[in-house]
């Protein structure tokens, strides 16, 4: 029973998270302009915004504001988009696929080159590999998510006619914004994944195995690769963050029609509906993420089971 | 048509860019890639389906749209795709005229309210449903609805009264004043089939219509493409081109890469800046039309120091447009004198803009009693405002007025506490820098820029309200164009802005894609969208 136990304490505290995150989001998105000035534009007479606000509720206070608010997104409803007239949730979900499609896709790529890379780099300490694996980390981890997407952009369909440079679609539209999404995490992971092995390799259970004369290989494979797997876990989750943050940067970038994408349109119309619908799907996302590492640490580490 | 079909089947794959990711040779000599690329991709284009190819065009739209209902919306890249699926009653020509469209004459009567249309017959919707006099009530009261909380109510309806239908093809627009501003706001709605409309309601209506235009609706998928195919039954005869996909790109170098790598065949939302840069490159066309979006910069006329017209002219003379229109624009903007653009209703080419003249200036000022000069805060908002450079500007305009003893202290805000400071008469005693874009240049848009009741926040004067009302509502046209042309020369002389320069609409094209897009009312007429080489 234990476990229904923290199950029952991680939800709630993954609810108070969201409800956090809310009202920031509420209050923040609100501090920074009226909607109704932009909506109308400089043609438009003080009545007419006076009317506008009224309709939109913007006349109230705003804890009155927040608590009906509440009480929608509590029953699902998030409210109109003030740019597109529709349900900001519906808006935010149907393009959800795409924005998940671009991250699995990023970090799959990311957790797949960086593991060995980083493990090879680590049991290889000082090699020529090690060098390059190391200067990749640092130039990935420090060019700016934009300036490479534009750059992959020149060098792929514009020079040299193959991929695409936006839209989604195909396989091939997929390549180049999760290369780009993906750079970031990369770096992260691989440079975790060699000083992880490093440090292994230097536990007294390594040099008794090799001691006793098991193959460099099944050393690997048995005690660096099972030990490492745990901060990789954990870092991915929060990678995984950082990456659905990143997505607004890229799906930009690629005209990749996800949240991202919708977001940075929100923000620029001061849709409040939808940056909030947003902020709610991307938290909800980022705390689901958590969850799910903290359920596979079990999994991983039989320690925590026997616990 | 044969002949354009026949041509077609060869470019096309390459040119229009249908998906796969083809790139324009770079570096060739002018001319010689399209010829080259034209033998090669023969046996693709042979490949698919052949019947009735006629080229897909993809066209980059700066933002996604909105709705496709252009009764329920007034955004400009969703009235772009919104009228190619459906028309309205009249259209603008390339030289800003009038020219029927689903109208095919009117005339106005002699209470100069009452405007009477004949209708084109026998045009039917893509679903059957017959194209009336019916149709236009309904298109019109549709929009008229309040419960249909339609924003284009405030601005294209606003000025009529009723509708009735006299006969099958016979439709009376009446007016709630003489109001010939009437024809250019006609220009917006398009016509909605009532039958449909009324079956799945507003909302699904801008998700998926159906209209009678030369292009019919076939998806929608957000922010990623909207795709049109050509409605071989259209009344104006079918168009030349078989899709037209729109695909949102809001980076513009994004679109740019898009252009160049032969994924869009049509780029709207060009900078000048790029557009230097794409005019040398083959396989690529930079086309453009001027004079849709106004940028000026507005005095608070009603205090010190700018109440006096003196030092409001001395302004205007002590900067120096042309040289701002050729480092902000690359000399791509036309200058401005009195708010006119000129499309607008009686524009006066012979009224001059003011000279750049320093030493004028000074005089002004010294005559006005600032001979040395004053201290005023320049508000302006780097966002949402689609000004090309307004740091720039702003700062260029700062020096000039440095130049005459006038410190202008800059103060940058957001954009939405830019209008909030706006609207709460904050700009007081300063100016600020802002831009006017206007669908139709009929004049009216001098009603909310200069008239007391509606906006009077920085400028008030019953005699330019009164020659604003003559411009805006003489409905016959000679005595009309005099009178706007009166109010052009008042407002060049009375000076509430300093009047700057009209920035260019930029588009990049693929060679061997012909449109004429030179009109100020921005929309794409995919009859006019052809694939020649």
């Amino acid at each position: 029973m234990p476990n229904v136990r923290a199950l029952a304490k991680a939800l709630v505290h993954a609810v108070i998270v969201l409800v956090g995150v809310l009202a920031i989001s509420f209050v923040l998105v609100r501090l920074t302009g009226d909607p109704a000035t932009l909506m109308l534009g400089p043609e438009a007479s003080p009545a007419d915004i006076a009317e506008l606000r009224s309709e939109l509720g913007l006349d109230d206070p705003l804890p009155v504001q927040f608590v009906a608010y509440l009480s929608g997104v509590v029953q699902g409803d998030f409210g109109t988009s003030l740019r597109y007239h529709r349900p900001a949730f519906e808006l935010v979900v149907e393009r959800l696929p795409a924005t998940l499609e671009l991250t699995v896709a990023a970090m799959a790529l990311a957790l797949l080159v960086a593991v060995p890379a980083g493990m090879a780099a680590g049991y290889l300490r000082g090699s020529r590999l090690d060098h390059v694996a190391m200067f990749g980390a640092v130039v990935g981890q420090s060019m700016p998510g934009f300036w490479v997407g534009l750059m992959l952009i020149l060098i792929f369909p514009v020079s040299l006619g193959v991929l695409y440079t936006s839209g989604r679609g195909t396989l091939e539209h997929l390549i180049l914004p999760a290369v780009t999404l993906s750079l970031f995490s990369l770096a992260q992971l691989t440079r975790l994944a060699r000083s992880t092995t490093l440090e292994i390799l230097h536990q007294d259970y390594i040099r008794t195995a090799l001691g006793k004369g098991l193959a460099a290989t099944a050393v690997v494979r048995r005690h660096v690769l099972r030990n490492i797997m745990i901060p990789i876990a954990s870092l991915t989750g929060v990678q995984l963050a950082t990456m659905l943050g990143g997505a607004v940067v890229t799906e930009t970038v690629f005209a990749w029609p996800g949240v991202g994408h919708l977001a940075i349109t929100a923000v620029a119309a001061r849709d409040y509906p939808v940056i909030q619908a947003t902020v709610v799907v991307v938290a909800t996302g980022v705390v689901l993420v958590n969850f799910v590492v903290d359920a596979t640490y079990g999994v991983i580490d039989p320690r925590l089971r026997a616990r | 048509m044969i002949r354009t079909l026949a041509i077609l089947i060869g470019v096309l794959v390459v040119l229009a860019g249908c998906g796969n990711a083809q790139s324009q040779p770079s570096g060739g000599t002018p001319g010689a890639p399209a010829a080259t690329a034209s033998s090669e991709e023969t046996e693709t284009a042979a490949e698919s389906p052949a019947a009735g190819a006629g080229g897909d065009i993809t066209i980059a739209i700066t933002s996604e749209p909105v709705s496709l209902d252009n009764g329920m919306h007034t955004d400009l890249m969703s009235a772009v795709v919104g009228a190619a699926v459906s028309d309205a009653l009249i259209w603008t020509g390339p030289e800003g005229e009038y020219r029927p469209a689903l109208a095919t004459a009117w005339e106005v009567g002699e209470d100069e309210v009452t405007w009477t249309f004949e209708l084109r017959e026998g045009v039917t919707f893509t679903n059957g449903e017959p194209f009336n006099a019916d149709v236009v009530k309904y298109t019109i009261e549709r929009i008229m609805d309040p419960a249909n909380e339609s924003p284009a109510s405030a601005t294209v309806t606003s000025r009529i009264e009723s509708v009735n239908v006299v006969d099958d093809l016979t439709v009376e627009i009446v007016t709630d004043g003489p109001y010939p501003g009437l024809l250019a706001d006609l220009i917006w709605p398009v016509m909605v089939p009532p039958a449909y409309a009324e079956e799945v309601g507003v909302d699904e209506f801008g998700q998926a219509p159906i209209g009678l235009g030369a292009m019919k609706f076939v998806e929608w998928v957000p922010g990623s493409h909207i795709t049109l195919e050509a409605n071989e039954d259209y009344w104006g005869g079918a168009p030349a081109i078989d899709t037209l996909t729109y695909r949102p790109i809001t980076e513009e170098s994004t679109g740019l890469s898009a252009l160049r790598a032969g994924e869009v065949d049509i780029m709207l939302g060009l900078s000048p800046e790029n557009a230097e840069q794409l005019e040398g490159e083959s396989g690529l066309e930079v086309e453009g039309f001027e004079s849709v979006r106004q940028v000026y910069f507005a005095l608070d006329t009603l205090n010190a120091p700018f109440d006096n017209v003196l030092v409001r002219q001395a302004m205007n003379h002590a900067i120096d447009v042309d040289a701002l229109i050729e480092a902000m624009l690359n000399g791509r903007g036309a200058r401005i004198a009195g708010a006119f653009w000129p499309q607008t209703v009686g524009f006066r080419s012979d009224i001059e803009p003011y000279s750049y003249d320093p030493d004028r200036a000074r005089e002004l000022l010294a005559e006005a009693g600032y001979a040395d000069g004053f201290t005023f805060p320049l508000h302006v908002t780097l966002s949402g405002e689609g000004i090309i450079n307004t740091q720039g500007l702003a700062e260029a305009i700062q020096g000039y007025l440095s130049e005459v003893g006038i410190q202008a202290e800059l103060t940058i805000h957001e954009n939405a506490t830019y209008w909030e400071m706006y609207n709460a008469v904050e700009f007081a005693g300063g100016g600020y820098i802002a831009s006017w874009g206007a669908g139709q240049v009929d004049g009216r848009h001098l009603n909310p820029l200069f008239h007391s009741e509606t906006r009077g926040y920085y400028y008030q004067n019953p005699e330019t309200d009164a020659a604003i009302i003559e411009c805006i509502s003489t409905v016959d046209q000679t005595a009309r164009a005099e009178a706007c042309g009166e109010l052009q020369a008042r407002l060049h002389e009375e000076a509430p802005w300093v009047f700057l320069y009209a920035q260019p609409q930029l588009y990049g094209m693929a060679e061997g894609v012909e449109w004429e897009g030179t009109r100020e009312d921005f929309m794409i007429h995919p009859s006019e969208i052809l694939v020649t080489e």
